[in-house]
């Protein structure tokens, strides 16, 4: 794989997984430090891996959601509303009820992320946590930020990739290999094992991929009717369900 | 509900589809249901058209695009009359259209209108109106497609992977980890 070079890229851990951010050009001053204070905030609040977080605590130490602080709150209700907007095939309730936010603070994380490198003017980046990825402006040249898509069957080479652009800048995965089954069923008849969902923004992306993920295709097709999206998703037989953009 | 909006896609049916006998226009649509199944368009067309294309077809399986304008619109009659589900109308330059029932669902509504033309489909256009007002292309559907199809990555030009969320040991092995060590 050979690729531009130009440019800076800073990777480190949080939320469990690896960020790596890359510029087309120099960092603007104090644009990492920013990205990294975003994601260990949230990771501190709502990693469900921190016995101490506030996460923990409304999910097993009783704290009420309607006590819990106002960043609490919202995201519960961001949560809420993506639950209903799909019909239940994102739920930020476990099967045994409890809440977790896990499904949508990292899409959260990359936005305010996102947010954070504007305000510090940075134009041109490429952000990726966990595999799942934000881009702004152009790569060194002008050409678009390239994401590739894993291919599920062999996780060592690429599927297929995506242009970023203007109006198509989030891509998000979500598959049942990398950390086992992570996402709560609705049903089996239909199986998908991987959805690439390429949208206006990281939440709708990453949010869409889980609930397309789980709901199969009957998610897939009103998702499509809703949002404008980009998604590659594959099944179990090895079909393949494809928009335009995936296709040659 | 807000204002419905048109858009156009092509093809729910590959233009230039032909269909030949009714099995194969309903099976055709049964694919192309894919697009919606929530709203159950493909059976509403599959009735419209099953009534509508053996006029038509057999003269369109062996000489596709020269079928006569008449044999086309002769059927629409017997289309608009013989089928609640659906109703025709329009009938332009041998291009007859046919408008299925407004389907809703908690989603929204969604109406489809396709062109045929000898005994082809050659245009699908709908108006939807999500819950949010929001009125999308189905350029932008999903259909079933063979890995050969799929768009191959030009690894070349890939600045980042996305996958399915890799922990941070898997992330060692993982394809962006080889582009971060490249950069």
């Amino acid at each position: 794989m050979t690729l531009s070079t130009n440019g800076t890229r800073h990777v480190f851990t949080s939320m469990g997984t690896a960020v790596s951010l890359a510029f087309a050009a120099d960092a603007p001053t104090g644009a990492i430090a920013a990205v990294e204070n975003v994601f260990r905030a949230l990771d501190n609040q709502f990693s469900l891996y921190k016995p101490q977080s506030e996460a923990t605590a409304v999910a097993h130490g009783g704290l009420p959601i309607a006590q819990a602080s106002r960043r609490m709150q919202d995201t519960f209700a961001l949560a809420e509303r993506w639950r209903n907007a799909t019909s239940g095939a994102f739920t930020p309730h476990r099967p045994d009820g409890s809440i977790d936010l896990s499904g949508v603070v990292k899409a959260i994380a990359i936005d305010e992320a996102g947010s954070a490198l504007r305000a510090h003017g940075g134009t041109d980046w490429c952000l990726n946590a966990g595999g799942d990825v934000l881009t702004s402006g152009s790569q060194d040249g002008g050409m678009p930020w390239v994401v590739g898509v894993v291919d599920p069957a062999d996780r060592g080479r690429l599927l297929t990739q995506f242009a970023c652009s203007t109006a198509y800048p989030a891509v998000a995965t979500s598959g049942v290999t990398e950390r086992g089954e992570h996402v709560w069923r609705q049903d089996d008849a239909d199986r998908l094992v991987q959805v690439t969902v390429v949208a206006g923004d990281i939440i709708t992306a990453d949010v869409l991929a889980t609930a397309i993920l789980s709901g199969g295709r009957a998610v897939l097709d009103r998702a499509l009717t809703r949002w404008p999206l980009e998604v590659i998703a594959a099944s179990t037989s090895g079909d393949y369900y494809t928009t335009p953009a995936f296709r040659q | 509900m807000t204002n419905p909006a048109t858009a156009t896609l092509t093809p729910l049916i590959p233009k230039g589809t032909t269909m030949t006998t009714r099995r194969n226009s309903a099976a055709l649509l049964a694919s192309a249901g894919i697009l919606a199944t929530g709203w159950g368009i493909g059976t509403a067309h599959g009735k419209t058209l099953t009534t509508t294309v053996p006029a038509t077809a057999t003269s369109a399986g062996t000489t596709a695009g020269t079928t006569g304008t008449t044999g086309t619109t002769g059927t629409t009659g017997t289309t608009a009359s013989g089928n609640t589900s659906g109703a025709a109308s329009g009938t332009t330059a041998g291009e007859t259209t046919y408008t299925g029932t407004r389907q809703s669902d908690r989603w929204g509504s969604l109406q489809v209108t396709i062109t045929v033309a000898s005994g082809k489909i050659t245009n699908v256009t709908y108006t939807t109106t999500a819950g949010d007002g929001k009125s999308l292309s189905i350029e932008a559907r999903a259909i079933p497609t063979l890995k050969s199809e799929v768009l191959a990555a030009q690894s070349a030009q890939v600045s980042s992977v996305s996958g399915a969320t890799y922990t941070s040991t898997k992330y060692l092995t993982s394809l962006q980890s080889a582009i971060d060590q490249m950069a």
